[in-house]
């Protein structure tokens, strides 16, 4: 009876299940996102046509899930993953704990003068480099014409009051619900924003020691006006607080909102009919900011680097020049839409050709700041995305909130700077 | 003799496989808690810090935050989630048409992958076209619709509705087997003798429950108390930090801070709570049962 | 009581049992409803109730297409089903083994395996996970289904012995008796006879195995790399990664994942609800 049952439920997993046998010889490893990956491992087979090394690569679900799967392949010798994609914050921490190897000597003069600065500052870490420039990103902000049109304005927002205005007439004239959605979830995304708009108002949050500076006057104004746009103004979707940029993502593209920030080659999925009901809508500005002079936005530019522990260095290395050299940013920026990091690359006629609003892209990328690039940034970046969220959602007065962040702030440096001296 | 050697190997492989995989890791764990731990490559460099990993975190009010947070939790599901499980296993248990299908239906929540509920709650409490809104808002109930995970004081009541909908199934499923097990007799002795639903309820259902109302206590304790995966896939924590449970935070100390050490002592920190407690609900109920 | 009366009460009764199950079923209805809709129609304020054009081609697209990520669901499904029959079937031996010792022979006292039960049961997962990374690494034993289910065992080892020495303890004891006395040795009479006599018991521990290592998340993300190991919860996170922008294709891969263990759901009810009676009802 039971048995029969049981048979008969086995059967139904067993026309359900489809049984795949991967059996290759490892090489190099790897590890991604499922972005692109597509992409990613056709190039990984190309670098075997030309090389014979065979790459593997390791498939995480998040950003955040490659930080835990690294830690513990370093704990256990650092051997797993030969190669990986490094974010510019990530470096200091990982440099000083000696996780990746600095490849200096791969590095020509001629190489250092292509290198777009702010993508080849984020790769190194007391004067040394720990990478190759790969995706060599900012955040990029976006109005969408048609939107814009139907309430009468044909130019963007320059100025932080001008977006305030356009955002209410846009809501007022019910084109919209809400004139902007952002990614303020309590995680990085929300720091990667704070850090945008808090340049727009010229305020600085670490000196030139990396020392915080998180409770100046501007930045408080720059937080308190974040605020003001959603509880007083009440011209961003109030969800933003919880969203990331994924979800943003989604409410731009779904023609919700009239302005938004993306990252990288911001058109190419808001332009492609698959993912968007918006095509060719959207359209590159500069950053509002407070008088118009100061359209900053954050960069977070990332590169390949290789383990320390690796067993495969040279091969590594010949890997991660492979995929991000000149010639291995160009095919990215063209076939994926990954930013390069080489000036030549930018300028290059077939990727102006291939890459819209490259040129209005370019504009926003002479004024990118870098988040703080501290060894102590991941404890530091939680801490602060929490007080940040705290202030955005009214349980703390933006003061107090970053007064909060300030003095834990210095407790992280400190903490760390005594367990350096522990060791 | 001979049957204790033959109970022995019996009992050898179960024994061998839990202390090979989980007691060398919690000893280790344990050992942690008393350095002070920085990720190197090849292991982790150690220092000896005696008990300040845990007298900091019982000092850290962010602990403690997160910890009544938890507990808040687990008030919801030992009060309300186990009240909804015995009235619907009182339900379930009466004679109705399509009884067996009804007691199926029920369990679906307790057997779904967490992260397929994590995926459907996210998109029911979607602020712009969730199911949620659209329901309250057709209803008339609301007005607008709201983002239920970005409001401090929503947000956690919209966590604690996720883990009673999990959890409820798991207490019917006991609730359920229990009543089963009450003989009708017992019932019918009773209605003769006159007494109302309330008198049988009160008198013979509920302290012929009491074995399994420990039961569930207990478990439920120790269950909510590692709640981690639906917070982090619906709030990771916000808004601020007013859903951040102490699983959360003991992910964030490990993999964010790689303070291990620290994350180790919050462990155990817990476990030994959890432990008291776990006492106590014993010692409250041997008084109520022997009664 | 009247017969009106009853008529009412039974009236109410069902309304309520309506009303629970619609709780319980409407986020999952919802989410099939999302299945078959289109892209266009999810994004109407207020949704729609129902599709206008219900469309099964996600549940296609997830079976048959040959897109990466989707054959890398099917992988993780299959992935996930190996490992949680497979525990499922040892924790049922091994723990039977044990149950029988414990519940005979008097081994250990239950308080002790209750105990060992609840312990198990409290320690957080993530203070687990480094240790097992580097346990696993050193033994290259990383990235196996091997390892995985290895450590699945042995979280789900405690719980099985304690449902079936539950079971094993409601057995009337007088035919092992007899049969001793006819010279039966005990592993004769453990695997003659109290086993086969437990067959309900023996399928209730499977099922509860099965569908705690189906759901496992954490482990499964931290211990796997490759296609070969990966499981579905760890196939399904990499999905909500990469198609954030279609639900219907999400909610699809959400549906499908869920119907083995709704299929054993549907199949052993019974065995569910009794299954742990002997055990927590006489505890």
């Amino acid at each position: 009876m039971f048995f029969k049952k049981f048979l008969k439920v086995f059967l139904i997993f067993l026309l359900l299940a489809f049984v795949f046998t991967i059996a290759e010889e490892v090489e190099l490893h790897t590890i991604n996102g499922p972005g692109g990956l597509e992409w990613l491992i056709k190039r990984y087979k190309e670098f075997q046509d030309k090389t014979g090394i065979k790459v593997t690569t390791t498939v995480v679900p998040y950003g955040r899930d490659q930080n835990i799967k690294l830690m513990a392949s370093f704990l256990a010798g650092g051997s797993a993953y030969d190669v990986f994609v490094i974010d510019c914050v990530e470096v200091p921490q990982y440099a000083e704990a000696g996780w990746v190897l600095a490849i200096d000597e791969y590095i020509t003069p001629e190489m250092k003068k292509d290198l777009l600065p702010f993508a080849a500052d984020g790769m190194m870490y007391k004067g040394k480099w720990y990478g190759l420039p790969w995706a060599s990103e900012w955040k990029s902000f976006l109005y969408n014409a048609n939107l814009l049109k139907k309430a009468g304005f044909t130019n963007p927002p320059k100025t932080w009051d001008e977006f305030v205005k356009m955002s209410q007439t846009l809501q007022n004239k019910g084109i919209v619900k809400y004139a902007s959605a952002w990614s303020w979830a309590p995680k990085e995304c929300l720091i990667c924003d704070y850090v945008a708009i808090a340049a727009t108002f010229g305020a600085e949050l670490f000196d030139k020691d990396n020392n915080p500076k998180l409770n100046s006057p501007l930045a408080k104004q720059a937080l308190q006006f974040m605020y003001d746009m959603i509880h007083k103004y009440k011209i961003v979707n109030p969800a933003s607080i919880s969203w990331t940029e994924n979800d943003v993502d989604k409410a731009m593209a779904a023609g919700d909102v009239a302005f938004g920030m993306r990252w990288g080659l911001p058109l190419v999925m808001l332009n492609d009919p698959s993912q968007s009901k918006t095509v060719g809508q959207w359209k590159i500005a500069l950053m509002p900011s407070i008088d118009g002079k100061h359209p900053y936005t954050v960069s977070g530019p990332m590169g390949w680097a290789v383990s320390a522990g690796s067993k495969h260095k040279e091969e590594a290395i010949k890997f991660i020049f492979f995929m991000a050299d000149r010639e291995g940013a160009k095919k990215a920026a063209i076939e994926q839409g990954v930013v390069p990091g080489w000036a030549s690359v930018f300028n290059d006629k077939d990727v102006i050709k291939a890459v819209p609003g490259i040129e209005d892209l370019l504009e926003q990328g002479k004024y990118v700041v870098n988040r703080p690039r501290v060894p102590w940034y991941h404890d530091f970046s939680t801490m602060f995305a929490k007080e940040l969220n705290s202030a955005l959602s009214g349980i703390k007065s933006v003061d107090q909130a970053l007064e909060d962040a300030q003095k834990k702030a210095l407790e992280i440096k400190e903490e760390y700077e005594k367990s350096k001296l522990g060791k | 003799m001979l049957q204790k050697k033959f109970g022995y190997i019996l009992i050898f492989p179960s024994f061998l496989v839990i202390t090979l995989v989980l007691f060398y890791p919690l000893i280790y764990s344990l050992f942690l808690s008393f350095y002070q731990t920085s990720v190197g490559l090849g292991g982790l460099k150690l220092k000896f810090v005696g008990l300040n990993n845990y007298i900091d975190v019982l000092r850290s009010s962010e602990w403690w935050m997160s910890f009544l947070r938890t507990a808040y939790f687990v008030f919801y599901d030992i009060f309300v989630g186990m009240s909804l499980g015995l009235g619907i296993a009182i339900l379930l248990n009466k004679n109705f048409r399509f009884r067996g299908i009804a007691r199926t239906l029920v369990l679906f929540p307790y057997v779904l992958p967490t992260i397929v509920k994590a995926l459907m709650w996210k998109w029911i409490y979607n602020s712009d076209y969730g199911f949620l809104n659209s329901l309250l808002y057709q209803l008339g109930i609301i007005n607008h619709y709201i983002p239920w995970l970005s409001e401090p004081k929503l947000a956690i009541h919209m966590l604690i509705i996720v883990n009673l909908w999990e959890g409820t199934p798991f207490a019917i499923i006991l609730y359920l087997a229990a009543l089963q097990t009450i003989p009708n007799e017992l019932y019918e002795a009773a209605e003769i003798d006159g007494a109302n639903s309330w008198q049988i309820f009160s008198k013979i259902t509920l302290p012929l429950l009491m074995p399994i109302n420990l039961m569930l206590i207990v478990y439920k304790t120790i269950a909510t108390f590692k709640i981690f995966d639906i917070v982090y896939a619906l709030t990771g924590g916000g808004p601020g930090t007013t859903t951040q449970v102490v699983a959360h935070l003991m992910y964030s100390t490990v993999f964010d801070s790689l303070q291990f050490g620290k994350g180790a002592s919050m462990s155990f920190i817990l476990l030994i709570i959890i432990l008291v407690l776990v006492y106590i609900y014993t010692k409250l109920f041997k008084s109520e049962i022997n009664y | 009581m009247s017969n009106l009366k009853k008529r009412i009460f039974y009236f109410i009764d069902i309304i309520l049992i309506i009303l629970a199950l619609i709780w319980t079923l409407l986020p999952i209805f919802w989410t099939f409803i999302t299945s078959i809709s289109e892209e266009t129609e999810l994004t109407k304020v207020p949704a729609s109730w129902f599709p206008s054009h219900p469309t099964f081609e996600n549940y296609w697209n997830v079976f048959f297409k040959k897109a990466g990520t989707t054959n890398a669901f099917r992988v993780g499904l299959m992935n996930s089903f190996i490992i949680s029959t497979v525990v499922s079937i040892i924790s049922v031996f091994l723990g039977s083994l044990a149950a029988y010792a414990i519940s005979r022979l008097k081994i250990l006292s239950s308080n002790i395996v209750v105990f060992l039960l609840l312990f198990i049961q409290m320690i957080p997962p993530v203070i687990l996970v480094t240790s097992l990374y580097v346990i696993g690494s050193y033994l290259k034993i990383l990235d196996t289904k091997f390892y995985l289910g290895l450590i699945y065992l042995a979280l789900n080892l405690p719980m099985a012995i304690w449902i079936l020495k539950g079971y094993f303890d409601t057995l009337p004891k007088e035919i092992e008796d007899s049969a001793l006395v006819d010279g039966c040795s005990p592993p004769t009479v453990l695997f003659r006879i109290v086993i086969p006599l437990s067959g309900p018991a023996l399928f209730t521990t499977g099922i509860f195995t099965f569908i705690a290592c189906w759901g496992e998340f954490l482990l499964a993300l931290v211990l796997t790399d490759s296609l070969a190991s990966k499981t579905m919860p760890v196939t399904i996170s990499e999905f909500m990664g990469r198609f954030y922008v279609s639900f219907n294709l999400m909610a699809t891969v959400g549906i499908v994942a869920s119907i083995p263990p709704i299929l054993i759901a549907l199949a052993f009810q019974r065995l569910i609800i009794q299954g742990l009676t002997s055990g927590a009802v006489k505890e």
